[in-house]
């Protein structure tokens, strides 16, 4: 106990005593290196478990940033990553025999957050995805697949697959149903719905074309968005109808849980709001997703899409990825039509 | 260390609370010490210690070993996901494991927060049972819930924390972030990193909400529940199950004691003796430094007294002697009979407030 609270008592001056002198024995850098050292020599047993995999993996770079891992959909250069970590110049992606290649965005399926690039190239190795039948198991183990010889990271399977609510984000409306909508009661101020002008007393009568009959089923179509998304929401006032775009902004209210969540490192910015996602507890680094996520078989069972909270990681199944990638290639997500970012139109 | 030394205790704990974030806060809001009284129940121990635990320490070199672990874990969480809860408790939210046909839930010390409240306990498959707090030992942040509601209800069995050592696999259950529908408790895999009698380090990530979850060893054993968390994924801290097989009555009889975790009581309510004991020996209550200006001080105990009796009752662990003070009041008279060099000796002392 003793060591422990040695250990406890040096996290907390390290955390607040900026320039404290390194010890001679520094108990917290002792349990980092023996967690270092516990997590290499486990990722060691995995060496066979990735090596196909990780022949269909790169890392997406910008300038020699590493911005995600993708995963290879197509021998003449198609590659799935995660959209929203692509920021930045010069999109490359560095393949697992050190090539680096020049990539462009083909499309996004926004809420997936997922991207297509494509890159010039022939005879590339696809992912190989896990057969539907290959159900996952509570507890099954995961590796998330890195162009290298030993997985980034493992994990196991912590939660099937769900749909992944939108959290974080809100409009900055009090509710309540309405005569032909939804009231609104309250505004939050410097809420996305203050900054777009929705007023105490609108009747919101529709959202993003969707009719809004009563307070709960509103509450479930916002559920859907995600921070910083875009919304038209048509609202009733003094016998007018006005369509009003809002963004979404951050909840408040949540800084307790968010604060402990963010203990443990980075979070994915888009980390919430997926159609369907299974959970597993791989401690991954924001730019770690967009990879693949393999079984004890070396199967590629999912994508990785988001690092979500301290002990949590979402991957997208395998079984819905062919359609996508499908619909990706044949431009039905081009980005030409649809950016990426926000831009509904009024 | 008694409750006198709590104020130092508390020092560090308020340092581990506020600086690493402890998973206290999105539970139970502090309710009114007074109405702690402890209560007389029938307290069934539901399984003794199992005799034999083989924990597996080995690190997997081969896709074989993974396998095999994966087996095992896989196991656990078919066997041990049903009995893991969700408790809430006005307005707030925490975990707990069910450990007894009958409905005797484990948890932590700050989710239970104070004996005799109602609450709503809520399986993975959505049912929900009444049920209300017990017993807490807020040193270590232990604590008890039992479902009120008849019926039989699934559990697991408690294992043994004495034999887990560093390297060991163990699986982690709860809620992380409170209780969902739409979520089964989620699964995590993990090593134990260091082993002390009060607590367990892990690299299986915590959560508030987790708080009162169980971690089991690789038999579906309950082998502790979850505490609090450090800045770094491999700092969690779990409560050893070693110290509810140790406290169960006192548990399982609401007694409230202690003070490191949870809500502080006002000054007051709080009795206190003034001294500290040798904490090498928890079933032993010798006295390690009475503390100048208290009763204990007033009253002429001493270093190297070990308290046998108190009001009467024998001492036979720290916690007991934590648990009738606590139960004392402020200004009370209280007999105390201590060996001193092997002879019996008979001290009264009026009990004090934490200053």
């Amino acid at each position: 106990m003793n060591k422990l609270l040695a250990v406890v008592f040096v996290v907390s001056c390290a955390a607040f005593t900026p320039g404290a002198q390194a010890q001679p024995f520094n108990p917290l850098r002792r349990a980092e290196q023996d967690q270092k050292a516990a997590l290499l020599a486990l990722r060691q047993a995995f060496r066979p478990v990735v090596v196909a995999a990780s022949n269909s993996t790169v890392a997406v770079r910008s300038q020699g940033k590493e911005l995600s891992l993708g995963t290879i959909v197509g021998e003449d250069g198609w590659i799935l990553t995660k959209a929203s970590e692509l920021s930045g110049p010069k999109l490359t992606v560095r393949l697992k025999d050190n090539r680096e290649l020049e990539a462009t965005v083909m499309g996004v399926v926004e809420e997936h957050d997922l991207a297509m690039l494509k890159v010039k190239a022939k005879g590339l190795k696809p992912v190989v995805w896990a057969r539907e039948s290959e159900q996952l198991e509570l507890g099954q183990w995961l590796a998330t697949v890195a162009p290298a010889e030993l997985p980034v990271s493992v994990g196991v399977v912590s939660v099937q697959r769900r749909k992944i609510p939108s959290r974080n984000a809100m409009l900055g409306v009090a509710l309540a149903d309405g005569e032909g909508g939804v009231r609104v009661m309250q505004v939050v101020p410097e809420s996305g719905a203050d900054k777009a002008g929705i007023q105490p007393d609108d009747l919101i009568v529709e959202l993003n074309g969707q009719a809004a009959k009563t307070r709960d089923q509103l509450v479930e179509m916002l559920a859907e968005q995600f921070l910083g998304s875009s919304v038209i929401v048509k609202v009733r006032r003094r016998g007018e109808e006005i369509d009003i775009t809002a963004t979404l902004g951050k909840r408040i209210g949540n800084e307790r849980a968010e604060r402990m969540d963010n203990m443990g490192g980075p979070l994915s910015q888009r980390n919430q709001g997926f159609p369907i996602a299974f959970q597993h507890d791989t401690v991954l680094k924001p730019n770690e997703c967009g990879g693949p996520v393999v079984n004890l078989d070396g199967k590629v069972v999912g994508i990785n899409i988001a690092r979500a909270g301290r002990t949590e990681s979402y991957a997208i199944p395998a079984d819905v990825l062919p359609k996508l990638v499908a619909d990706l290639r044949a431009g039905k997500y081009a980005t030409s039509t649809r950016p990426a970012g926000n831009n509904q139109q009024k | 260390m008694t409750e006198l030394s709590q104020g130092r205790e508390r020092r560090v704990c308020a340092g581990f609370l506020v600086r690493l974030g402890v998973l206290a806060a999105l539970v139970i809001a502090p309710v009114d010490a007074s109405g702690a009284a402890p209560t007389t129940r029938p307290a069934v121990r539901p399984t003794t210690r199992p005799k034999t635990l083989t924990p597996s320490v080995a690190m997997p070199r081969t896709t074989a070993d993974l396998r095999s672990l994966e087996r095992r874990v896989k196991t656990v969480v078919e066997k041990a996901q049903p009995a893991v809860v969700g408790i809430l408790a006005r307005g707030t939210q925490g975990s707990g494991v069910v450990v007894s046909k009958d409905g005797y839930v484990l948890t932590a010390g700050h989710v239970a927060s104070v004996p005799n409240v109602p609450v709503d306990v809520v399986f993975p498959d959505g049912k929900r049972a009444r049920g209300v707090t017990l017993g807490m030992n807020l040193d270590i942040d232990s604590g008890m819930v039992k479902i009120t509601d008849e019926g039989k209800f699934p559990f697991v069995e408690m294992g043994d924390s004495r034999s887990l050592k560093p390297g060991a696999w163990v699986v982690a259950m709860g809620h992380p972030g409170g209780y969902r529908k739409e979520r089964t408790p989620p699964v995590r895999l993990g090593q134990v990193l260091e082993a002390s009698a009060t607590t367990l380090r892990t690299n299986c990530t915590l959560m508030s909400g987790d708080s009162g979850g169980p971690l089991f060893d690789l038999d579906g054993r309950v082998v502790g529940i979850h505490s609090r968390i450090g800045e770094f994924t491999y700092f969690n801290m779990h409560v050893p199950v070693e110290t509810y097989h140790e406290t169960w009555d006192l548990l399982a009889g609401a007694d409230r004691w202690g003070g490191r975790f949870g809500p502080r009581d006002l000054p007051h309510e709080a009795p206190v003796l003034g001294v500290e004991l040798v904490e090498t020996d928890p079933k032993r209550a010798e006295v390690s430094l009475v503390i100048p200006g208290t009763a204990a001080y007033s009253a002429g105990l001493a270093q190297h007294d070990v308290i046998v009796k108190y009001n009467g009752q024998p001492i036979t662990s720290h916690d007991k002697l934590k648990v009738l003070i606590a139960r004392s009041k402020v200004g009370e008279e209280v007999t105390i009979e201590v060996l001193r060099g092997g002879k019996s000796k008979t001290i009264k002392a009026r009990l004090g407030a934490r200053g």
